[in-house]
């Protein structure tokens, strides 16, 4: 038993093919992560009444005080109306994706392949580097659209390509070198820290099975909650960034 | 480059499939949960502030209704002082006239009256001097009588 080595992968497995397209664990747990949002979407909807019910006061407190925070921030209540469906449902799906990360079952059920590897069927969704980049990629492409459809192009462009001093043209090159490295760090914070809480939890197991792991996994579940509000704010900061003019 | 993505799995159908994933998963959530939702606020809240406005209005409206009543309160109070005081007036003038009236009618019944007695006790004279005048007479035959059958 000691002998057995804890068997770790930086990429998903991959369980199967479907037309050309393979499919992953993770990509599988996204579409788990769908259809949970789903749901619920059905509940709060099927109970949508002019006097709420419980569940919809929580729901609709919840979305007019992120509404108002969004419009707080940016400043601009109709990019704010725009913008909102975007982030909280950034946030709804990665942090759905992260509460359920633990699940008897999620890592656990699966087979062993031929190389005599462990497949498990289910993996939690942010512990793939395609899920965050795949999320990363659509941030990066809204912060930039909503920055063109605000300031206009040549003013947007303005911000990276400034020709008025050699010193500007420096900072305008910078500018545009921390833009692309968002892509990276964007979709590298939330896999990493969502990948290391598993690769810990998976370590602690391997030694303690009982009781220690518990704390962890606590832990773990509300770094799942500040990573899904971090990618969530971020996107959000950077919007309003693009938004604001080079002074 | 090329092993850092191996490392990762990058690849980019995986990536095509979860945006589209996440996509889909936006449109589904906007359409279904947050349209709804966002709208169903915003019709409570237009409602509120139609009830609200709907509740200073009628405010409003009771402060005036207030003043007319006590305006109309005031004017009636008023015309009821005028009207009692014309009536006073109007008895008072009334009153001396009656009063008037009756002394003169009252006057001239005691003129009346006293005509009447002076009338009647002049009759009365009359009638006795005719009545003394009678007798004289009756008793004058009377001593004549006697006094022929006497003789």
């Amino acid at each position: 038993m000691a002998e057995k080595s804890i068997h770790i992968s930086l990429s998903a497995e991959q369980i199967g093919t479907l037309w050309g397209i393979p499919i992953t664990n993770t990509m599988l747990m996204s579409f788990v992560v769908f259809f949970l949002l789903v749901v619920l979407t059905f509940f709060v909807r099927r109970k949508l009444a002019l006097i709420p019910g419980r569940l919809q006061t929580l729901v609709e407190t919840l979305f007019v005080g992120i509404l108002d925070y969004i419009t707080e921030t940016l400043g601009n209540e109709k990019l704010a109306r725009q913008l909102f469906p975007l982030i909280l449902t950034i946030f709804l799906f990665i942090f759905t994706a992260n509460i359920i990360e633990f699940t008897p079952g999620i890592g656990s059920i699966g087979w062993t392949n031929a190389h005599g590897e462990f497949i498990p069927l289910l993996r939690s969704m942010n512990t793939d580097l395609n899920t965050t980049l795949a999320l990363t990629v659509i941030v990066f492409i809204v912060i930039e659209v909503a920055g063109v459809a605000t300031l206009g192009f040549l003013r947007y462009g303005k911000k990276f390509v400034n020709l008025s001093s050699a010193l500007g043209f420096l900072v305008g090159i910078i500018e545009l070198f921390s833009e692309v490295a968002r892509l990276v760090s964007f979709s590298v914070r939330l896999f990493g820290n969502i990948f290391a809480g598993e690769v810990m939890i998976l370590v602690i197991q391997h030694f303690v099975p009982i009781v220690l792991p518990v704390p962890i996994m606590l832990f773990e579940v509300f770094v799942g909650f500040i990573q899904a509000a971090i990618f969530a704010l971020l996107t959000l900061f950077f919007v309003k960034i693009a938004i604001t003019e080079v002074h | 480059m090329e092993q850092i993505l191996d490392v990762f799995g990058i690849n980019w159908k995986l990536l095509v499939v979860q945006m589209i994933n996440f996509g889909l998963l936006l449109l589904v959530l906007y359409i279904f949960l947050y349209k709804p939702v966002l709208a169903m606020v915003d019709v409570r809240r237009k409602k509120i502030e139609r009830a609200i406005q709907d509740a200073e209005e009628a405010d409003r409206q009771l402060g005036e209704a207030e003043a007319e009543k006590a305006r109309i309160i005031r004017e009636a109070t008023m015309k009821g002082d005028d009207i009692i005081d014309s009536a006073k007036k109007h008895a008072e003038t009334s009153e001396i006239t009656i009063m008037k009236d009756a002394h003169r009618k009252a006057v001239h019944l005691l003129n009346e009256a006293e005509r009447r007695t002076a009338r009647e006790r002049e009759e009365m004279i009359q009638k006795a001097e005719r009545e003394v005048a009678r007798m004289a007479v009756l008793s004058a035959e009377k001593i004549l009588r006697q006094g022929a059958l006497k003789k």
